[in-house]
């Protein structure tokens, strides 16, 4: 059962013929392949990192464009908004100016009808008057004293009451 | 009942050069061994199959208990180990195939395998320490412990040989036995425990311990 023969060097060389054929058949290509996975696997991550962060940049500097656009906007909506309300101003002026100046020219058209009219209403009121006061004291007067006579009473009148209309 | 090496006959007819069953069956579990490692490595993809992912699995776990062992050099040792298991491993299983013997029996080739193992650790031992360096440790903790020192790296070899050894022809006797005085299925379970599950073990003992043997060398 238990005989050491010559047999040992033959199992010893079996055993290195092993080794040398596992080196170059098994250990060698599994070796290789698994630092190739590695190294894949390694290269995908740092292309994953890159990518990332490429898409990061990316995405800051869209968020970035974003923020300008929108207050792009918001100052074109606000320089809008302002120059409306300027606008509005101006018309409200230029309304309230163009009223004014109606009625002005209205109120001098209606001062200048008064007028027109007081004088009518004085020359009316002459020779009803000269009518009136012919017919009451029935005495015959000089036309031309009659006159002189009212008008030196309507001369007083206007000085008294109606001088703020000369 | 007779186990053991048999003769099966002589090279070149030379009685000092015997050809055993065992040293014939060795030959055949390394050209298998050689012929499955050629298929699986054939075609090697980073996206492994069935085969390679095995193969892969198994070659990392020798890996990852010799980095564990040997921090920093489990690649330059991976062949050397992961050949002893292989090779152990296999010549323990295919005596469990009817007509073959397991090479593992025979003394020859479990000796063969400490002394080279022996040779190794010894060898890593003066490279790393130097020679003086190395032979300064069997000097320790105190001089006189010298020669219990070299009696117990002596009876390494010995030890690991005939464990393996030992297990096997065991196993392979009470196989044989209950073969003889249980008919039937009865010896079945049994067999495949020695055959599969102690071959498996003992493999991977023998190569543990090339490995802390190699280790301890190492550390002087």
């Amino acid at each position: 059962m238990v005989n050491i023969n010559w047999t040992i060097f033959w199992q010893v060389i079996n055993f290195l013929v092993l080794l040398w054929l596992l080196k170059r058949y098994l250990y060698g290509p599994i070796t290789e392949i698994l630092d190739k996975r590695s190294q894949k696997i390694e290269n995908d991550l740092t292309e994953a990192e890159t990518k990332k962060r490429e898409a990061e940049d990316l995405r800051d500097k869209y968020e970035a464009e974003l923020k300008k656009a929108r207050k792009e906007a918001q100052d074109i909506i606000e320089e809008a908004e302002k120059r409306g309300r300027r606008k509005a101003r101006e018309i409200i002026t230029e309304a309230k100016k163009e009223a004014e100046r109606i009625k002005e020219s209205k109120l001098y058209e209606v001062n200048q009808a008064k007028k027109e009219a007081l004088k009518e209403v004085r020359n009316e009121l002459a020779s009803l008057s000269l009518l009136i006061a012919g017919k009451l004291i029935q005495e015959k007067l000089d036309q031309g004293k009659h006159e002189a006579l009212i008008n030196q009473y309507i001369q007083e009148l206007d000085q008294q009451r109606l001088g703020d209309l000369k | 009942m007779n186990p053991g090496p048999r003769v099966v006959t002589y090279l070149f007819g030379n009685p000092n050069l015997p050809v055993t069953d065992t040293l014939i069956v060795s030959w055949l579990s390394i050209i298998l061994i050689v012929i499955f490692a050629r298929v699986a490595t054939k075609r090697l993809t980073l996206k492994p199959g069935r085969l390679q992912n095995a193969v892969e699995l198994l070659i990392t776990s020798i890996h990852d208990q010799l980095e564990a062992m040997l921090p920093g050099e489990a690649m330059r040792f991976l062949p050397f180990i992961g050949t002893i298991f292989i090779y152990v491993g296999v010549g323990n299983l295919i005596g469990t195939v009817p007509g073959l013997v397991s090479p593992t029996g025979d003394l020859n080739l479990t000796l063969g395998l400490a002394l080279v193992v022996f040779l190794v650790s010894h060898y890593e031992g003066v490279r790393d320490n130097g020679l003086w360096g190395y032979l300064k440790g069997f000097g320790e903790p105190v001089i006189f412990l010298l020669p219990l020192n070299i009696v117990g790296e002596l009876a390494r070899p010995i030890s690991h040989s005939f464990r393996l050894f030992g297990n096997v022809v065991g196993g392979g006797i009470i196989i044989s036995l209950i073969y003889q005085v249980a008919p039937g299925l009865i010896p079945v379970p049994l067999h495949a425990w020695f055959g599969l599950f102690v071959g498996l073990i003992q493999a991977l003992i023998f190569g543990m311990i090339a490995i802390a043997y190699i280790s301890v060398a190492k550390s002087g």
